[in-house]
């Protein structure tokens, strides 16, 4: 019997989970925990990182379930400016063993001083270019 | 009065798809810098490093 499709969807989202970093990080976890239940009922896998303040996910499974995940996610108070990056069908999943791997920089890593912040260039590089003027 | 020529719909998709791919680079170019600075960081476990390469391996693979 034929396999049914799967679709790939990336989106990447600016967090609304704020606050002192243990209430970032528990709040994140928290979050988490939910997706893996969810996701394992509808027969999503993917991976999730958080980083900067911003969500960027890979959810893969049954198109009607990938719509279903990315539905409540677009509606989710923890997210905002939901931005769709890809979406496609796909022959393999990429990430089988996990209903939702979570990603996240070490604390070593982060505020790096100098930097934009990631969502800025993830929303900058969704505009147009700007053209040079004459 | 001037009328904006407005782009056609196989246009605006073409530019949304343009804008996407932008930012899957920005968001490649990312994870990778991360992950490069994990390799050096003698904090963070191998298991958690392979797991940044495998997401960024999907990006790659979106073209």
């Amino acid at each position: 019997m034929p396999e049914a499709p799967l679709h790939q969807l990336t989106y990447f989202s600016r967090s609304l989970i704020r606050g002192p970093r243990w209430f970032v990080e528990t709040g994140v976890e928290r979050m988490v925990t939910s997706a893996r239940d969810g996701n394992a009922y509808f027969g999503v896998t993917g991976s999730l990182l958080f980083s900067d303040g911003c969500f960027a996910q890979i959810l893969e499974g049954p198109p009607e379930s990938v719509d279903h995940i990315y539905g409540a996610i677009v509606i989710d108070h923890r997210h905002t400016e939901v931005t769709l990056l890809h979406r496609a069908q796909v022959t393999e999943r990429r990430f089988p063993d996990w209903s939702m791997q979570y990603l996240a920089e070490p604390e070593s890593l982060r505020d790096r001083p100098g930097q934009t912040g990631l969502f800025e260039r993830l929303s900058g590089a969704m505009r147009e270019p700007d053209r040079e003027s004459c | 009065m001037m009328i904006s020529p407005q782009p056609s719909p196989a246009a605006a998709a073409d530019s949304a798809t343009d804008a996407r791919q932008r930012a899957r680079a920005v968001l490649l170019a990312h994870v990778d810098d991360v992950v490069q600075d994990m390799t050096g960081d003698a904090a963070v476990a191998a298991p958690e490093i392979e797991a940044l390469r495998r997401f960024a391996e999907a990006l790659r693979l979106q073209g």
